[in-house]
């Protein structure tokens, strides 16, 4: 498996898209709901939410999980 | 609270989490949970391919086992269901992932050919060449060894659990060795003379075609 350009221009923007603070997956997982939930009502967004936001700019996984639960819980339209 | 009463939909997370935890209760409080998230795995998954029945309870029964492992993560700030979906939808999306992933030795993960202009120095314009350069210059040189494991495996769609395992490490160390690599990706840049709007400008650039 070689990286081919494609593959170092996502690099470049994983690591343009880097904080100094992030927080891991697991962390993610255990505030995604309330992430979800707030969008649903569609309030302003507290503060806290921009490390999450900030996590699915660096981390496919669950960025792909969180779409399927965006799908789910607020329509396609919202992905 | 009974099991007939138990209604995901309005059952607080409070109610959850003393059902799941009570010996009394835990297994009306699991057939419950699982008929919710098996029904919410198939919305889910209804368009994936190569998803069977068979996988749907799989799924279901593994996510009940990671709900009630990680009771403690629940933070009460959130419907205990949208919080149990989410771990459903992490177990049943990580089975897919290491399914699809066709196995590979993690040592024939290669940057690419040198092709790029590693080191040379940015000019006024900013050179895409000098830019990925830089960029493949620092992951041979700033990077340890299992942050460059971390970093080109996932770049190469290597799934996370597949890594922890042939890491030896856990999700959430795994995690942090990729964060202190990009870290060290951007002082690297920084130091070779890019500024961020380089790198900005350089992706808002349209993907090359080679």
């Amino acid at each position: 498996m070689r990286t081919d350009r494609s593959q170092l221009r996502e690099l470049l923007r994983l690591v343009e898209r880097t904080a100094e603070r992030e927080i891991d997956c697991g962390e993610f997982l255990g505030r995604v709901g309330a992430y979800l939930e707030h969008l649903g009502r569609e309030e302003p967004a507290p503060t806290a939410s921009a490390e999450l936001a900030q996590h699915l700019e660096v981390c496919p996984e669950c960025r792909e999980e969180f779409e399927a639960l965006l799908e789910l819980y607020l329509g396609p339209e919202k992905v | 609270m009974s099991q007939e009463t138990l209604n995901p939909a309005e059952t607080t997370g409070e109610t959850w989490l003393r059902e799941l935890r009570s010996p009394r209760t835990q297994s009306g409080a699991l057939e419950n949970l699982g008929d919710f998230l098996r029904r919410t795995l198939a919305r889910v998954l209804r368009d994936r391919a190569g998803v069977q029945d068979t996988d749907l309870e799989d799924f279901t029964q593994d996510a009940l086992v990671r709900v009630l492992e990680g009771l403690d993560g629940f933070r009460g700030d959130s419907r205990f269901t949208t919080w149990a979906t989410a771990v459903a939808v992490r177990v049943a999306f990580g089975a897919l992932r290491r399914r699809r992933y066709r196995e590979g030795s993690l040592e024939d993960l290669e940057l690419g050919d040198a092709e790029t202009a590693a080191g040379s120095p940015p000019g006024a314009a900013l050179d895409r060449e000098s830019l990925l350069g830089a960029l493949q210059h620092a992951i041979g040189a700033a990077l340890t060894a299992r942050q460059r494991t971390a970093v080109l495996g996932e770049l190469a769609g290597v799934p996370t659990s597949v890594l922890v395992e042939r890491l030896q490490t856990n999700p959430g160390a795994l995690y942090k060795l990729h964060h202190d690599a990009r870290k060290k990706l951007k002082r690297a840049l920084e130091d070779a003379g890019y500024r961020e709007e380089d790198v900005r400008s350089e992706l808002l650039e349209a993907p090359e075609t080679s």
